[in-house]
């Protein structure tokens, strides 16, 4: 064994791709030789600070619709344009591809009655929130906020709340059944990049169902005003209100006065 | 589902194929879009030009093999053409300058067993950051495939077309010419003592 045959072998030992049997011989030499001894200590630090350091990063969203919205833009035939003979709006094409089926969160579940993560519709709406951000739902729907209501409201027997909203960009819309709950969920862009996403259910089944739930310090506040407001991770703001008799959970990472004042619009309510 | 919405999602299976054989390859190619440009607004205009590009030659793209491989090709050429014609490739490194600067340090430090941790334990994110972004590129690609993106070196091969002793070769260089950067880092923020090179 030479330090040359050492060296060269040096970045396989670091990245564990020789025999034991080999590492062990080639380490026997790093261990009477300090020179060989410090490449090896040397490379390791490298690749363990730059596995540390350079963490990988999630496409972002914006990113993610705008690629799946170009080359949707290059395909020849738009489902849009023959179903309906007009060329969707680009803008509201960048969330068409938002929702991955609505409710994969909600279609598996227990079924226990008891207060789980998958029955917990603040847990389940941010969820949702992040599988819309992070492109893995995508939308049954991308239309008017008229027609996405239409289609929801055909649909459930509870009262679908899909309000004009100042300064939105495009809506979209999608269904789902949790244990047979039926459950809506809407999809607003405003402006240029922030996401609102809104889960919507029976205002009964979520008070005093078993198949969905809110905790009950929620509940409470729910009953006495009608409204809930709950900080959730990264700046995400989630909003509870009553609508009818639908309870609405929306969810967004845009600045929480500005949600607040989205949602508490006279035509919202 | 209304039969009506069932229409709806008749997408041009052209794009649908696209789309769900690429989409799940968007996150290692946007990282190494990242580290290769250094920055996001770069990062997102590059991926976006691969797949609109892989979109367009999707027909020559053989079922089969390894896609992987080449959506990445198509990004690195894209690289290429896009930011080696815009921006001045920064001087080259000497390579043999550099490798006797870290035989240097060797040298002077075989003995310190605790030298690593001192030195790079107290970098910050964006002192590797630049340091990975200051090698030349044939060094980056490998050390960005192999220690972000935990490619075996096989596959490494297979993307850029070179065989696995080349990988083998420019990772070592890669990472001796990474490690002569983050110390001069060091020095400069304090961590090692100057005069103990200088």
């Amino acid at each position: 064994m030479n330090c040359n045959e050492f060296r060269e072998c040096v970045c396989e030992i670091v990245d564990k791709r020789l025999s034991d049997e080999r590492t062990n011989e080639l380490m026997q030499h790093a261990q009477v030789c300090s020179h060989c001894n410090f490449e090896y200590r040397s490379m390791q630090a490298m690749k363990n600070i730059v596995h540390e350091k350079l963490k990988q990063q999630s496409v972002p969203a914006e990113v993610y619709y705008s690629i799946v919205n170009a080359t949707l833009h290059r395909s020849h035939s738009s489902w849009v344009k023959k179903l309906f003979g007009f060329q969707l709006n680009p803008v509201i094409a960048i969330i068409a591809f938002a929702f991955i089926t609505v409710g994969v969160y909600s279609f598996v579940i227990p079924s226990n009655g008891g207060m789980t993560e998958e029955t917990n519709i603040i847990v389940q709406s941010l969820k949702n929130y992040q599988a819309v951000i992070g492109g893995s739902i995508k939308p049954q729907l991308v239309s008017s906020e008229d027609n996405v209501r239409s289609f929801l409201a055909n649909e459930v027997s509870f009262d679908v709340n899909v309000p004009k909203m100042k300064g939105c960009s495009s809506c979209a819309g999608a269904l789902s059944s949790f244990n047979g709950v039926q459950l809506a969920h809407v999809v607003y862009q405003v402006g240029n990049k922030d996401i609102i996403y809104i889960y919507q259910a029976s205002m009964n089944e979520a008070m005093e169902g078993t198949i969905i739930g809110l905790p009950e310090e929620v509940k409470t506040e729910l009953q006495k005003t009608d409204w809930y407001v709950q900080d959730l991770e990264e700046n995400v703001t989630l909003i509870l209100w009553r609508y009818n008799n639908t309870l609405c959970s929306a969810v967004s990472k845009m600045d929480k006065e500005e949600m607040i004042a989205l949602l508490t619009e006279k035509e919202l309510k | 589902m209304l039969p009506i919405f069932a229409a709806v999602f008749q997408q041009d299976p052209r794009h649908k194929e696209f789309e769900q054989q690429t989409l799940p390859h968007i996150e290692v190619l946007y990282n190494y879009a990242l580290r290769m440009t250094g920055n996001r607004e770069d990062a997102n205009d590059l991926l976006q030009e691969t797949f609109l590009k892989a979109y367009r030659f999707w027909d020559k793209f053989e079922q089969g093999t390894n896609l992987r491989a080449w959506l990445f090709r198509i990004m690195k050429n894209t690289y290429i053409n896009l930011y080696r014609k815009e921006v001045k490739e920064p001087d080259k490194v000497d390579y043999d300058e550099i490798e006797g600067f870290y035989n240097l340090i060797r040298d002077q430090n075989s003995d310190d067993n605790n030298l690593q941790e001192k030195i790079f334990g107290q970098l910050l994110d964006d002192d590797v950051s630049k340091a990975l972004e200051s090698l030349p590129e044939e060094f980056r690609t490998v050390v960005i495939l192999c220690d972000i993106e935990g490619l075996a070196y096989e596959e490494i091969a297979e993307f850029l077309q070179i065989p696995v002793g080349t990988v083998r070769s420019r990772l070592h260089r890669g990472r001796k010419l990474l490690y002569a950067a983050l110390y001069e880092y060091a020095k400069r923020r304090g961590f090692i003592k100057k005069e103990k090179n200088d």
